[in-house]
């Protein structure tokens, strides 16, 4: 093959399996094997192929899954052009593990994977979840360290085999959907689309393991705003072939009359997809009956799956699956699927069902949004970490550049000069549209001892709410420290209250340079990339310095950020007074904290705000909703309890020490006349409450009145 | 001296241990079976297990000692724990008596509290002549404190043990153990986002000083006294503005009311329930808001007994509470310390590792 080509098969008439073998070798896969295996030096039937399917179904011939005769006839044809080492594979996705039989053989097996091919040729189902070795991902990106089934990493020729479907959130799940499954079995959802940009992963796992061929099963696709979750099957009757997966997304895409770009899984598709489409074999204009995502439906549950929690709470009760192939695991799972998946099993069609789920959907966003802001403002430690990649690269940059910002960066002191000190230790003023600015303070820790416990290379990590981020050494002296590195770190919105007005988290790419003196080392960074676009300048240089009483921590920058639009709108340059008082606030508050971070982490502590990735909903936590039906359990204990402590209550005639004894000790119980039957839950919860309350009140009036004779005690 | 210590690793237990250990003492520990021990890791003493109400169990751990120092008694406010309180107050302070008896030990010191003489309502500092409080009204602390001093000198007088009481104020200080309701004090005002005081006062000091006078009044006490061990009698506010400057927090506020520290109270009790740990601050505590509890410890003066200033011991203690679990990050990020506070930080370790030595 010599440049990409797109061969789709619609010609009425022809076998399904016709139009596999038809659209594999008209794309040029014999071509394409050859050169291979003539690169490899070995014959055509050694180079070992793999093929990756979709299998995101929940029912024997799901449009959602790719068509298992359609792979098998693939397979056929491989081996009719002479392959003669091909295997299926994909790693199992915890994340459905809220249903049975998602292990790979299994699930293979309840798809309708045969294991022989119509020709009758055995072919195997690999688990890529196994035999994993070293994948050698390079640093700075979101699956550095990540792992890889040999059989994928070593193939000699990749194909992957999606399905032709919709998707209620990303638009469109074709084949950059369908790659991800050759990852490891790790929880799919929170490791490749929570954790991290999903883009992302699926650049850097297309450059490391990149796919030869790409096919679409489009003979039965799946429509509509179910996606995966309400398959709707629609003939369509095609098979694509491409040599390129981004533009095999790119056309599949186009045919469903979407935007490639809806899918966030096309972030990082090279800018002319698409554009020099000389090759094509077929048409572009949308499927016959195609039915795209309801674009309030879309947008609905996009918004709502910003908050991962709720999609993995609501997906085993709205997919519409065969309950005895995929048993639910959870008993209140299988109960709220009877009853809400058939309710939304048509929203397209059922214009009750669409808006009530674009209204919930919408009120779950909304929810989402209020508690990350409550996060941000109050709750640091429940914001989730992400992984970032570094999103540049740093080889672009020549060396003697960056080395040149230290005395770039230097000459930002000269702006300062006759600036007022704002707050202790706080100097800045508006340049340029940025604020330059300088912080110092004499933390009284020694020089020695502070730079023997605090790394300067990472003084950005210790920056006030830094949730994230990733650091590249670039260079290093002779004693392995770094003096160049290039950095991507991410804030929480800077100050924290820009959350309330729609503020972004502060998302920087730097090239830095870090020097080491016997009584001072420094940190200089220059801003490079904003993929948020919330920062044009954040520029600096943190320097620790010998001094008399302990350690000088001076912090130089210059930064401007950009403000959310309902924020930018005020236009605060109007108020100086005011805008004054904000800028003096937000950075005594950031920079007061820093330096706090800094010492807390000289004495030995974690200062990083946010949870750690691996305790969050991870493939050996309860199921969202076995969390949800504890919490509901417990409450239901508690009210139980309340009502035998109650009943005991009533049983000892009132008296909660026991029963009476006489002076000749002899123990008098209540008559059984007395004993009253136990009340319910409710009645003993609130027989339970009742001397609580009563105390609080009693407390309550007993301290007024305290402070009443106080009052009335002030002359 | 040989030595007894009960409850040893506890606040005061654990300090009492190192400074026995530090003056050349032979000591042993006894402490619960389901005790956390972090507070006497390293040291080099000897341990047994029981619990103190169990009269063999005491017995036993009596024999061959000169000196019994009887510190174990929780030191909790809430009303949950007030039968608990009473008993180990009570039947675990006899059985420490029968024991001493049982095995001719020459002293008996008991860790009573300051707060068994009560409080006043205005700034004035109460001493060892107020004589026992009445425990009616009082917070189930304090009344088990004071049912313990009573218990202490019958059974004394009535079994012939040698016996003086130790009545510490509120003890700060570094620990590898649980908070402790004085600690607290300190964490409730970090943690504080109004920065609140109140009225009235408390007496603060180094838990290393009431471990230091317990030494001095084992070895100088006069049989069946009480001997207050003090600091610094401060004001809330005071106390409040040392614990700011040396935290490097803002200073206080507002005064809060009667009504308003004990909303606040509850209002932590019940976030304590739902996070299930040790509340910081509970009504009861709330309660003794606005009271002096002052103390004058002029009598241990004269045995030699000489605390340091209650800005060196909240030096001490911000310095570990900075770097510790019982701070959160949170907080610790809203902190500066100041340059005491890491000087006796760096104090602090050198005593740590001097008592390990030893």
């Amino acid at each position: 093959m010599t440049g990409p080509r797109v061969v789709v098969v619609d010609q009425p008439g022809l076998d399904p399996a016709e139009r596999v073998d038809r659209a594999v070798r008209q794309v040029g896969i014999v071509e394409a094997l050859a050169a291979r295996a003539l690169q490899a030096d070995v014959a055509v039937g050694a180079v070992p192929v793999v093929i990756v399917p979709e299998v995101e179904g929940f029912e024997l011939g799901s449009p959602a899954a790719t068509d298992p005769r359609l792979v098998e006839a693939l397979v056929d044809t491989l081996h009719d052009i002479g392959c003669g080492d091909v295997v299926c594979g994909f790693s199992a996705d915890t994340t459905s593990r809220w249903a049975g039989n998602r292990d790979v053989h299994a699930l293979a097996d309840l798809l309708g994977y045969r294991f022989t091919t119509t020709a009758g040729r055995d072919y195997d189902i690999v688990d890529l979840g196994t035999d994993l070795v070293p994948a050698d991902f390079p640093e700075g990106g979101v699956l550095a360290g990540s792992s890889l089934a040999a059989t994928w990493l070593h193939a000699g020729f990749r194909i992957v085999f999606a399905a032709n479907r919709t998707d209620p959130a990303d638009g469109y799940q074709l084949a950059l959907r369908t790659v991800l499954r050759a990852l490891p079995p790790t929880d799919d959802h929170l490791h490749h689309r929570v954790a991290a940009n999903g883009g992302d992963v699926v650049r850097e796992l297309l450059a490391r393991t990149p796919v030869d061929l790409v096919l679409v099963d489009a003979i039965v696709s799946s429509d509509g705003s179910g996606g995966s979750w309400a398959p709707h099957a629609v003939h369509t009757d095609a098979v694509m072939a491409c040599d390129d997966i981004w533009l095999a997304d790119a056309v599949g895409a186009t045919r469903m009359g979407l935007d490639p770009a809806t899918s966030p899984l096309f972030a990082h598709a090279p800018s002319d997809v698409g554009v020099a489409l000389d090759d094509l074999t077929g048409r572009l204009d949308p499927w016959p009956g195609f039915v795209p995502p309801d674009p309030i439906v879309l947008s609905s549950t996009r918004a709502r799956d910003a908050t991962p929690t709720w999609p993995r709470l609501l997906r085993p009760w709205l997919q519409v699956l065969d309950a005895e192939a995929f048993p639910l695991a959870s008993p209140l799972d299988d109960r709220l699927n009877r009853r809400l998946a058939p309710l939304f099993a048509d929203v397209d069609r059922d214009v009750v069902a669409r808006t009530l789920l674009a209204t919930v959907n919408g009120m779950m966003a909304t929810l989402g949004s209020w508690l990350e802001t409550y996060r941000t403002l109050f709750d640091k430690d429940a914001v989730r970490r992400t992984r970032l990649p570094l999103g540049f690269d740093p080889d672009t940059h020549d060396p003697d550049a960056v080395d040149a910002i230290l005395p770039e960066l230097e000459r930002l002191a000269g702006l300062l000069s006759g600036a007022p000190e704002r707050a202790p230790g706080l100097r800045w003023r508006t340049v340029g549209g940025a604020t330059v600015f300088d912080y110092v303070r004499v933390v009284p820790i020694p020089f020695d001892e502070l730079v023997a416990t605090v790394d300067v290379a990472t003084t950005i990590s210790l920056m006030n709410d830094y949730v994230g981020g990733v650091v590249v050494e670039l260079a290093h002296d002779d004693r392995g420290r770094p003096v160049r590195q290039a950095e991507r770190n991410r804030y929480l919105p800077q100050p924290n209250w820009m959350a309330l007005w729609g503020g972004d988290p502060i998302d920087v790419g730097k090239i830095e340079v870090v020097s080491f003196e016997p009584d001072r080392q420094r940190l200089a960074w220059k801003t490079v990339t904003s993929d948020n676009g919330s920062a044009v300048h954040d520029d600096g240089i943190a320097e620790f310095a010998r001094v008399r009483d302990g350690t000088r921590v001076t912090i130089l920058g210059r930064q401007q950020f950009t403000l959310p639009p309902a924020l930018a709108a005020l236009d605060l340059d109007l108020v100086p007074d005011l805008r004054a008082h904000l800028v003096t606030d937000a950075y005594r508050t950031f920079f007061d904290r820093t330096l706090a971070n800094i010492e807390a982490t000289a004495e030995g502590r974690d200062v990083r705000i946010g949870r750690p990735l691996p305790t969050v909903d991870g493939p050996d936590d309860p199921l969202p909703s076995a969390r949800l039906e504890q919490a509901l359990e417990d409450v239901l204990e508690w009210f139980d309890r309340a009502s035998q402590g109650h009943a005991v209550h009533d049983r000892q005639g009132g008296d909660a020490t026991g029963d009476e004894v006489d002076d000749l000790g002899f123990t008098h119980v209540p008559g059984r006349d007395a004993r009253r039957e136990p009340p319910g839950a409710l009645d003993g919860a609130a027989a339970s409450l009742a001397p609580v309350l009563a105390g609080l009140w009693s407390g309550l009036a007993e301290t007024a009145l305290r402070d009443l004779e106080t009052l009335a005690r002030v002359p | 001296m040989k030595a007894l210590v009960t409850g040893a690793n506890g606040l005061i237990g654990s300090a009492l241990v190192r400074a026995l250990l530090r003056a050349g003492h032979d000591v042993r520990a006894f402490v619960r079976p389901t005790a956390d021990l972090a507070t006497l890791e390293e040291l080099a003493l000897d341990r047994q297990f029981g619990d103190v109400r169990d009269r063999d169990a005491v017995t036993r751990a009596a024999a061959g000692r000169d000196v019994i120092f009887h510190t174990a008694v929780p030191f909790r406010y809430g009303q949950d724990a007030a039968g608990r309180l009473h008993e180990v107050a009570t039947v675990g302070t006899t059985a420490v008596l029968e024991a001493a008896r049982a095995h001719h030990v020459q002293r008996v010191v008991v860790t009573s509290s300051s707060v068994v003489f009560g409080h006043a309502t205005g700034p004035t500092a109460l001493d060892e002549s107020a004589g026992l409080a009445t425990a009616a009204g009082q917070p189930s602390y304090v009344a088990a404190k004071i049912a313990q001093d009573a218990a202490t000198l019958e059974r004394a007088t009535d079994l012939g043990v040698d016996v003086v009481l130790a009545c510490p104020t509120v003890a700060i200080g570094p620990t590898a153990g649980p908070l402790g309701p004085s600690n607290a004090i300190v964490v409730q005002y970090l943690a504080d986002p109004w920065r609140s005081t109140f009225r009235g006062g408390i007496d603060i000091v180094a838990v290393a000083d009431v471990a230091a006078g317990h030494v001095l009044v084992a070895e100088h006490g006069v049989a069946g006294r009480h001997y207050l061990l003090g600091g610094d009698n401060l004001a809330w506010r005071d106390l409040h503005e040392l614990v700011a400057e040396l935290a490097g927090v803002g200073p206080p506020t507002w005064t809060a009311t009667h009504t308003a520290a004990w909303m606040g109270a509850a209002i932590e009790e019940a976030r304590a329930r739902v996070d299930g740990r040790e509340p910081l601050v509970t009504r009861e505590q709330a309660g003794m808001v606005g009271r002096w509890y002052w103390y004058d410890h002029d009598r241990a003066t004269r045995l030699g007994y000489r605390p340091r200033p209650a800005r060196e011991a909240l030096a001490a203690t911000i310095g570990w509470l900075a770097a510790s679990r019982h701070v959160s990050r949170e907080v610790r990020a809203t902190m500066h310390l100041h340059p005491d506070v890491v000087t006796a930080r760096r104090a602090t370790a050198r005593g740590e590792r001097a008592s390990e030595e030893a």
